[in-house]
């Protein structure tokens, strides 16, 4: 069960725009390292881990990233509000503002929408923690 | 010390407490049985208690379970929200 805390969990005032930033940091919200696939990673993987205290692990930082993700989200929002039609032909973030506008939605930088496809979740423990090892050194 | 201080500053305190919570929390995942560190998350849990409350009685509520809603009224959807400029 989750709650929410009207809060950032690290303080963020980003004064200038700029949409080229917002696309190379967009992999981190929605790319496959990022913090939403390192959320959907954990929190699948904890209900067939055998281990409580692993179980609970993954239940607190899959619940963090989540807190990550919204920082990222805010970062890319602080970014790209407001653009100047100038700024949004001319930064390649373009692409995406066809699509999603001011909004946010989870892509990788390169355009791939989120997807299951980039983490694994077997039901094995060793095998779902030696994913768990792949992902997070690639962030 | 409360009224003395800007939002920001109030708000630096809730996620600097915050923080050491988060990560004593996931220390004690795997290690429950380490006494300094239950200690250390006890101490930092009320610090971060006490900064949410100094933090409510100015600023509006920062969690749902401490709303009195007939007495404050409905704040929780008052901007500004968390990824708005700022605090």
């Amino acid at each position: 069960m989750w709650n929410y805390e009207k809060r950032l969990q690290y303080p963020l005032s980003i004064k200038k725009t700029d949409p080229k930033s917002a696309q190379i940091i967009m992999s981190q919200f929605g790319g496959p390292d990022g913090e939403l696939a390192a959320s959907m990673r954990y929190i699948s993987q904890r209900y067939s881990m055998p281990y409580g205290d692993v179980a609970g692990l993954l239940t607190d930082i899959g619940t963090e990233e989540l807190a990550h993700m919204e920082l990222v989200s805010s970062m890319i929002r602080q970014l790209t509000r407001c653009l100047t039609e100038d700024q949004i032909e001319n930064s390649g973030f373009h692409t995406y503002y066809v699509d999603h506008g001011p909004g946010l939605w989870p892509m990788s930088s390169g355009g791939v929408p989120f997807t299951s496809l980039v983490f694994a979740s077997k039901g094995d423990p060793i095998t779902d923690l030696t994913e768990d090892l792949a992902a997070e050194p690639a962030c | 010390m409360t009224n003395l201080m800007s939002k920001e500053r109030s708000m630096k305190r809730v996620q600097q407490y915050s923080f050491a919570v988060d990560e004593a929390r996931l220390y004690l995942d795997m290690h429950p049985e380490d006494e300094a560190a239950k200690r250390f998350y006890d101490k930092y849990n009320a610090m971060r208690q006490s900064a949410i409350s100094d933090h409510e009685k100015l600023y509006g509520p920062l969690l749902t379970d401490n709303i009195s809603a007939s007495k404050d009224g409905w704040k929780w959807t008052q901007e500004p929200f968390p990824w708005e400029m700022g605090v």
